[in-house]
This record gives C-alpha cells, structure tokens and sequence, in this order.
C-alpha cells in the first residue's frame, strides 16, 4: 500500500522545436508556468514556492539565470532554488517540489524547465565544459561517444546487432507522430535507422535524440488533493569515472544499468511496489538514445537482463503492449535538457488522467514509473506515479 | 585551461540572422577560462608514460588499482595515493568507431577501454591496426590487447595506443 | 509527515594548505562534520545535497558531487544558494524522505581573483549590454542605500576590516588586516552539514525554523535593502513568529557584500541590543570576506550551530543565520536553530 507524498495539480509543456526564435528563456517560463496554472486552475497568487530545474547554465549562456528569468513569475518571491543534475534536473527538482509540500512547507509549488538549445553554436564546446579536464583526450567527451560504449557492449553480450537496437527509435518515432508536443513528429522504419550517418558506431543520427528547445511546468500540491499523487522517489549518484564501472565481476553498471536498477529499486521500496510487471502500468524514460531505453527497461524490471532488445521487437513495449514505455515518443522525438525529466513526469501524469489525446493508451493506467539520467550514466532517478 | 569561448567579452551588438527572419538576435559571448590544479598523482605518471610503464593507484578502501591514477577515490571516499604497476596487456572491454571527416578532415579512429592487466577499471586510448572499417567493431570486445609506445614518449596522454596482441611481431 | 529536524554536525574551511586539492578539502571538511556527528559509516546518510557554483566549479558541480560522498548515495545538488540547499536538507527530512542528510557545498573562490565570473549573471538584453555585472549592481545597491540615508560607508568599511581581522584563515593567522567593504574577498571554502530526524541522545541543535524570499532583477522601483528582505524571509517561515521569544545567542550572515551585511543584521540586531562589531556577531567574520561562492552560508550555518552547541543552564539558547546569496543579496535565507533544553 503506497503513501501519497504530493499531488501534482497542473502540468503544462510547449510544443517542442529546434529552434524558438520566438521566445527568450524568461518568454519560455513565463508562457509554460501560465499554462500550468490554468491547468490546475490555480491563481498565481496562491502559488507559494518555486523551483527551477536548470541542468548547465553553460548551454544558455546566462550562469544562474533565475536572478533574470523569473521576474514577475508565479511564486518568484518565494523561490526555493535551482536544481541541477544535469539531464535529470527536471524530476530531481520535482522531487524536491514534493519534498517541500510534504513537509507542509508550501501547498503550492511550481516546478519549472526550459532549454533554448539553439542560441549557441557552441553547444558542444558549451557541454564539455563539465567533463573531467583530466581525462586523456581520447575519452568520450560527448553523449554520442560515451553511449556508443554501451551500446557496443550491451550488443556484444547479448548477441544483438544494429537491427535488434534500431526497434527502440522505431517505436518512439511512430509514438510521437500522436504527440503534438514532440519535435519530431514523422515515422521511420529501422532501414532509414541503419542508413542514417554514424555519430559514433554504432549509433546512428536516427538513434539520437535532436536538439531541442522547449519548456514544462508542473505544479505541485499536498497529498490527499485530487489528482496524480508522486508515491516514491530514488536515486544513485555513481562516481564519473566510466572506466571504472566497466569491469566483470566488480562494477559494470555502466554497461548494465544495475545502478539505475538501485535507484528504482529504493523508489519502488517507497512506493509498495514488489512487482513491477504487475504493478506498474505505464513508464516514461529518458532516452537520449536507444541504448539507454532498454537499460531503463531493464532496471525498472519490465524484463529480465538483456531481454528487452528482443522484447522490443517482438512488440512489447509499444503503446498497445502490456506496459507501453514513451508513449509519447519520448526523447527521440525531443528533449530539452533541463526540462526532459519533467516532461516524463507530465507524459506519464496525462496518461494517468486518461488526457493523453491520440497517443492515449487503451489501458487506464494505474500507476507510472518515469526515470531520467543525468550527466553520462551518472546520476539517476526514478519516480512512481498513481492516479 | 578549458574555455568555453574564445572571443573576450564585449557589449552585445544587434544583428539579423538571415534575411528570411524577422528577429533580431543579440550577440553575446563569455570568455570562462577555468584554471584546474592538476591532480597529485598525475606528474608521476607522466613520468611514468616517458619510460613507458603504466601506472594505476590502489584504493585503500576495496583493494582496486585503477587506471588511470587520481588521488580521490569516489566509491571508497578516500585519499589514494599507492601507485601501482599495470599492463601493458589488458582486455578490450568496449569500443565505438568514430567517423572520420569534419572540418578538419580528420580520420576515423576505434576509441576503446581497456582493463589492462592488473587493473579493476578500464581507461580511454585509440585502437590502432585493427581497421577502422570493421562493420563490427563490437566483435573486438573480450580481444586481448596491448599498450603500445612511442619510441621517444613525451610523458603525456599521446605516447600509447592500443593494438591487438599478436598484431605486432 | 512532519517532524523536527536536528543538526548533528558541522565542519567547515577557508583556504586550501599547501599542496591540497579542492576535492581534498571537501573530503575532509566532510569526514570531520561526519565525525563531528559521530557518523561511522557513510551508509547512515541517506541523501546527500550539494552547492556550489557552475562557473567556479567548470560546470561540474554536480558530477563531482563524489568529493562530498556522493557515491551510492541518493543526491540533490541545489546551486543557487547555500540557504535553499538547507531548504532543500530539511524539506527531505521533514517529509519522511530521509533520516540523515549530509548537505555540503564548495568553492575555489580565488579563481574569481581576477575575473569576476558573474558578469555572465546578467541577461544579455538589457543587463550586459550596459555593463551591468555584479560589482556594479552592488555599487547601485550601495549609491541607493546611502542616498536613503541607510548607508554609510565609513561604518561599512570599519567593519570589513573588522571582519578581516577576525576570519581565520587555515593557518590560524586572520584572513586579511582591511577588506573591501563593496567587493567579495574571494577565497577557497568548503562545508559539510548533517542534519538528521534524530538526535541521537547527543547535544544536537534543533532547526527552529527557516524561510526564503527572493527578488528577481525587476524593473520595479524598491530600494534594495537587505533588511526587509530579510523581514521578508521571516515572514515566510512556516511560522512567521517564530524568532519571537528566541534567545538569541549568536547570529551569522553570509552577504556578498560587507556593506550589504551590515544592513541585513540591521534587521535583527535590535532584537538583540547588540552592536554590528559585538563578538557575537560572525565570530566567523561573516560572508563577505570569506566568500566562496553560494556556498559560503553553509560555513556561518557550521559556526552558529558550533556558537551554541554545549549544555547551558538555563534558557535556550538560539541563533540567526542570514544567506543572502547573489550580487546584491537578493536571495535571502533565514534560519534559525536553537539548543539547550528544547533539543
């Protein structure tokens, strides 16, 4: 039997795109925190706490861009602070939001995101900033490298080649043709996966998520409120040196995601989840890339070590399985950093509340699990929802 | 020194993007230089790289030598500082190919990690003489390997790669 | 699930001795307020909060969250300010979402030595374009307050060097004879709190209560003084009232600015009748001059728990930490922590 730790009263997004010329970051809170509000039919004076969820401040280019943005925001005297674990900040900063009602320290608390991944061609130079300035020149810098090492691996040890991997991007590209949030709204089949330019092998620029500019808000309330209610929370920090969670026998989490796997397993303790297959109806997943959808698969426990890969092209998985993953298409179809945790958070919770629209899964769902990963494997985090 | 840009800072300057836009954009550039005081382990294991030893560091707290050497050990919360020969053999245990081309039309180059010989993690080098045309370098996995030096190293992360064992006679 | 929140140690450290890294200084500061606390075991946290500055730490502040025991551990890095990642430590605990937390933060604040890295803190609209970076934003902040009549800067610059004097750097010796009264005296810091559901039998220090407000860069005339807002933070306590009736017996405020701190003890320092110099106010020297970026509160929150841990008879015995964390102070912090016979 689960306890309820909040509620979460409103959520709101905007349509994702590679660029927003139209709007500035501050345009971007302003916009999706209205939203928000309406959907909760809140009024901004009722709203009693505020926390920004901002990965690097580096890919703005504005460091600790509250002090600018979130002038004549809903709750902006009341701000609780910034959140940062990198791509996981949007549900670390939701967990805090509950953290504060369930102390009943606040009944209102907006949760806000927004990335503009286009005002700087220098996104790259802009994300390295944060890896190790110690590590030979030959470590991955990037996302695309550092998850081609696991995609690599996660092959190997399971017999699988690029086909195999390719059904994740499928699924979630098919999902998101339903999304009228997503960026990227067009289906595609594993040959034009397999066809696409390699980044590093063996992902492909189909296997990767796109740049993405976008903004969530959710707003959080106490317990016992009508609503989705958050009944658990869990994370792992593991440490940033990759190489050593790469060794048979002694730590291979980078490989099989057993430190994701803790993380659910501390969130699914809170929860009064004991099996998830069974109790778990719906999970949205960060997955910049495939790879990292099947590892989540995995940890969360919707399929034994190594199956998911196989399971996924047998159709599990996909909206009208048994436990649909990304309905929404997921961060395939885009994934503003900052807010990419919080979109998880929001899919899953319109899926609880049936007003998931076309993509809307056949299933009244119960309860969610929504997972979001920070830095390369580094940080990770799980939340369970139930309606 | 890592910088995130290299124009120094100046007042911001309006332009247009392109014609077809009808915004204005600001341009904006900061210059955040970062200055990281170098590990305490790392001199000696450059001096190391100039003889062509490999070194990695005890954990105090669990028995593992890493590689490469740093001075904190994260999982145990402890100074290391026991340093410890490793390789030159070791084990591929993952690799990815990165494309050739670009601006500088570089080539393409297998990234592997390897658990040389005596160590519990695995470190970042180039794999060289296995082609780089594989069309799976997965398959390269669990292959035994070796470090590979220079013949005059200079004591810095370019003085070793990898090649296959039994690739060089 | 609401229940009382306790400090059960502190730890905390200015400059970087000879030949130490950042990561050993964190480390260490960490294993003394664990043993402080008389932690044996890592395990007994349960969620692990950090701090610290995205452009002093290279945008690592999270992923070498390790150097503060991270590792295995469930983690929240809050960056903004040292007072919301208390905000945050106490919210988990009173919630029921942990039992322990270990809340550390960091800076290499002499990095900032030359360039003040804060100019990029201005949007690049209307702020950057006309120069306005942290040193000028507090330059206003003073030109308004003294033209208020709220601000003198003889009285500002008495206590700077007053609180240079009287920071300890690692070697015992004061931190610095003069300190500038308009500027961040930038040096290396770190500190490590465990807050914790338990007392654990020991002499812990119970939080009394704490509260946040914040004013974003706005257009709107107000005169940006540091003393209302930390009225303002009082009043958003989840009791308002909650510093009446608390004896206060040490009070530590963390600005970024010494001019600004004086003004924001202003605020209650009358409840006290104490004077801005009394010894028992900052015996840490305050923010201002040692200041290592949004974390430097953590370090007057480990100096005010230490000014009344200990038995007393008598009453209890409370203190005020004031953050005020940003160029001119904006986001403000107020805890309050108490001891003696109510912990």
């Amino acid at each position: 039997m689960s306890t309820r730790i909040a509620t979460v009263l409103g959520v709101a997004q905007l349509p994702m795109r590679t660029r927003l010329p139209q709007y500035t970051y501050a345009d971007l809170l302003g916009r999706v925190a209205q939203s928000a509000l309406a959907d909760a039919n809140v009024d901004a004076r009722d709203v009693d706490g505020l926390i920004l969820a901002m990965a690097p401040t580096t890919t703005l280019g504005v460091d600790e861009p509250h002090y600018w943005a979130l002038a004549g925001l809903p709750g902006a005297a009341r701000f609780l602070g910034r959140v940062h674990t990198l791509a996981s900040s949007g549900l670390t900063a939701f967990r805090l939001a509950c953290a504060h009602v369930g102390a009943g320290r606040a009944r209102r608390v907006l949760v806000l995101a927004a990335d503009l991944a286009d005002e700087s061609p220098d996104l790259v130079g802009a994300i390295q900033m944060f890896s190790d300035p110690f590590a030979p020149p030959s470590a991955p810098g990037g996302a695309a490298s550092a998850h081609a090492l696991q995609m690599s691996a996660y092959m190997a040890k399971n017999g699988l080649d690029e086909r195999d991997m390719a059904h994740v991007v499928v699924k979630n590209r098919a999902n998101g043709v339903d999304n009228e949030f997503a960026q990227l709204r067009q289906a595609i089949t594993i040959e034009e996966v397999l066809a696409s330019p390699v980044l590093a092998w063996p992902i492909k620029r189909l296997d990767a998520s796109p740049r993405t500019s976008g903004a969530a808000a959710v707003l959080v309330g106490p317990a016992g409120e009508p609503g989705v209610a958050a009944t658990g929370f869990g994370s792992f920090a593991n440490h940033a040196m990759m190489g050593a969670r790469m060794v048979p026998g002694v730590d291979e989490s980078f490989f099989d995601g057993s430190d994701l796997a803790t993380a659910a397993r501390r969130a699914y303790r809170v929860a009064g989840i004991d099996d998830p297959v069974e109790q778990i109806d719906l999970a949205e997943v960060y997955a910049s890339f495939g790879i990292l959808e099947l590892l989540a698969i995995e940890a969360l426990g919707l399929s034994a070590g190594g199956n998911a890969a196989r399971m996924m092209g047998e159709g599990h998985f996909h909206r009208d399985a048994r436990i649909p993953v990304n309905a929404s298409g997921g961060a395939t179809c885009g994934s503003p950093i900052s807010g990419t945790g919080l979109i998880r958070v929001i899919e899953a919770t319109l899926q609880l509340r049936g007003q998931a629209g076309a993509r809307q899964i056949a299933r009244p769902p119960r309860s969610a699990a929504v997972s979001a990963i920070g830095g390369l494997f580094q940080l990770q985090d799980v939340g369970i929802l139930e309606a | 020194m890592k910088d995130a840009g290299a124009a120094p800072l100046d007042t911001a300057s309006p332009r247009s993007r392109s014609p077809a836009d009808d915004f204005i954009f600001v341009d904006a550039h900061w210059q955040l230089r970062q200055s990281y005081r170098q590990d305490i382990l790392q001199p000696q294991f450059f001096a190391a790289l100039r003889e062509k030893r490999l070194l990695g560091v005890r954990d105090p707290s669990n028995g593992r030598v890493l590689f490469p050497p740093r001075s904190f050990s994260e999982a145990g919360f402890c100074i290391m500082s026991e340093l410890v020969a490793v390789g030159p053999g070791g084990i591929i245990r993952t690799l990815t190919r990165l494309p050739g081309g670009g601006p500088n039309n570089r080539p393409a180059v297998l990234l592997a990690f390897v658990q040389f010989d005596g160590a519990d993690s695995a470190g970042a080098g180039t794999l060289r003489g296995a082609g780089t045309d594989l069309a799976r370098p997965s398959d390269l996995i669990g292959r035994r390997c070796r470090a590979v030096f220079k013949d005059n190293p200079a004591g810095d992360w370019h003085d070793y790669w990898f090649e296959l064992d039994g690739d060089r006679s | 699930m609401i229940g009382r929140v306790f400090i059960i140690g502190s730890a905390s450290r200015i400059g970087l001795p000879g030949g130490w890294s950042i990561e050993r200084a964190v480390h260490d500061v960490v294993e003394d307020a664990l043993q402080s606390a008389e932690i044996i075991s890592r395990d007994a946290i349960d969620i692990v909060v950090t701090v610290g500055s995205d452009i002093i730490d290279g945008s690592m502040i999270a992923t070498r969250s390790g150097i503060a025991g991270s590792y295995g551990r469930e983690l929240i890095t809050v960056p903004s300010s040292g007072g919301h990642a208390f905000g945050a430590a106490v919210a988990l605990i009173e919630s029921g979402s942990a039992q322990t937390v270990l809340l550390a933060g960091w800076g290499e604040g002499t990095k900032f030595g030359a360039f003040d890295g804060r100019v990029i803190q201005a949007d690049p609209f209307w702020a950057r374009p006309v120069g306005a970076d942290a040193l000028a934003l507090g330059a206003l902040q003073a030109q308004r307050l003294q033209a208020g009549g709220r601000l003198s800067i003889i009285d500002a610059k008495n206590y700077a060097d007053a609180m240079g004097s009287r920071a300890r750097g690692p070697n015992g010796a004061p931190l610095a004879s003069t300190a500038h009264w308009l500027m961040p005296n930038w040096v290396d810091g770190a500190a490590a709190i465990v807050l914790s559901a338990s007392a654990r039998g020991r002499e812990a220090i119970v939080v009394r209560d704490f509260g946040s407000s914040f004013r974003p860069y706005c257009p709107e005339p107000e005169d940006f003084d540091p003393a209302q807002w930390v009225v303002s933070a009082l009043g958003h306590m989840r009791d308002p009232s909650a510093l009446v009736g608390l004896s206060l017996a040490a009070i530590e405020a963390s600005a970024p600015t010494a001019f600004c701190e004086t003004l924001a003890l202003e605020a209650l320092l009358p409840q006290t009748g104490w004077d801005v110099l009394d010894a028992r106010v900052n015996s840490s020297g305050g923010g201002a001059v040692t200041h290592f970026g949004p974390a430097t509160a953590l370090r007057q929150l480990s100096f005010a728990a230490e000014a009344i841990r200990g038995p007393r008879s008598g009453d209890v015995a409370g203190a005020a930490v004031l953050d005020l964390a940003g160029p001119i102070g904006q986001a403000t912090t107020v805890i309050l922590l108490e001891s003696g016979s109510a912990a």
